[in-house]
């Protein structure tokens, strides 16, 4: 049986390069249940994409940031794979942050639930793997950055 | 509803946790059907989260080593709790039994079956613990709540 989709779940994400051409990844782990993902906030009613992934950024990183450009949309349809009524949209800016160094490689996300682990870590894009990446839609989004170069 | 699972899965994890503790202090009176049986709850446990989130499975008769055990439950446990948080649970899973036939089930019938399994083969463990002269420790849901 195919479920109908109900709702549109808006997720904004945030490429954040630093001069070493390496791009900031978000991990979260809880036992065997573990997804690796770019940067990203959930859209919340009221809100601008803007104000949304700099909400984000402040949240978990404790970092001011500037929204460079847009970068893709998602042009096709994506069900969530954890809610079968649901609609992804996912929206992707370059982003730039003048507290890169307040970012450490491993860093533990600063507004963490307990038990659960969230960390941030930087990785080459010409190192990163699709398969490293938990979503089909992260891993379209690589594939264009690679080109992109 | 998530709530309720939480808690149930919490009263599992301490009940379970608390049974490895007894048979590890009591290892060298234990029958191969204890540790068959804890071993077979646990890999059950594992499985139905793999089939969620899509992970690697043990085997369903595998028998676990008694000493990674509770390291093994407690995975388990964080899993399910992890999951708890990200996926609905009227989401339907897809999964093959052992045998390949292919199934079609809800992540609470899921949740709630995997309950039931727990509570179905720690009673097992009970009687044999008996049977081994060994007085197994009070498990009931109740008496976690009090």
């Amino acid at each position: 049986m195919i479920t109908e989709i109900k709702r549109f779940n808006v997720r904004v994400y945030g490429l954040l390069l630093n001069d070493n051409r390496e791009i900031l990844l978000s991990t979260e782990r809880r036992g065997d249940f573990h997804f690796t993902k770019f940067p990203r906030g959930g859209l919340e009613l009221g809100e601008g994409t803007k104000d949304c992934l700099m909400r984000e950024f402040k949240e978990e990183l404790g970092i001011e940031i500037e929204l460079k450009k847009h970068f893709y949309t998602t042009d096709f349809f994506q069900r969530s794979a954890f809610r079968n009524e649901e609609q992804i949209i996912s929206i992707y800016y370059l982003v730039h942050s003048k507290q890169l160094n307040k970012v450490k490689n491993g860093m533990e996300a600063l507004d963490r639930e307990e038990g659960n682990k969230h960390h941030f870590y930087w990785k080459r894009v010409e190192d990163l793997e699709q398969k490293e990446l938990t979503f089909p839609i992260d891993r379209l989004v690589l594939e264009k950055l690679t080109q992109n170069q | 509803m998530k709530t309720f699972f939480k808690d149930i899965f919490d009263y599992h994890h301490q009940t379970n946790q608390k049974i490895i503790q007894l048979l590890l202090e009591t290892e060298e009176q234990l029958s191969e059907r204890i540790i068959y049986l804890l071993s077979h709850s646990l890999n059950a446990h594992q499985i139905w989260n793999a089939r969620i989130i899509g992970s690697e499975k043990v085997g369903v008769h595998d028998i676990q080593q008694l000493r990674n055990c509770a390291k093994m439950d407690e995975v388990n446990y964080d899993t399910t709790v992890g999951l708890l948080d990200h996926y609905e649970l009227s989401k339907m899973i897809k999964y093959k039994n052992s045998k390949g036939e292919e199934f079609e089930n809800s992540i609470q019938q899921v949740l709630f079956h995997i309950s039931n399994h727990f509570s179905h083969h720690r009673g097992q463990i009970a009687t044999a613990l008996r049977e081994q002269n060994i007085q197994p420790p009070a498990t009931d849901y109740i008496f976690y709540k009090r």
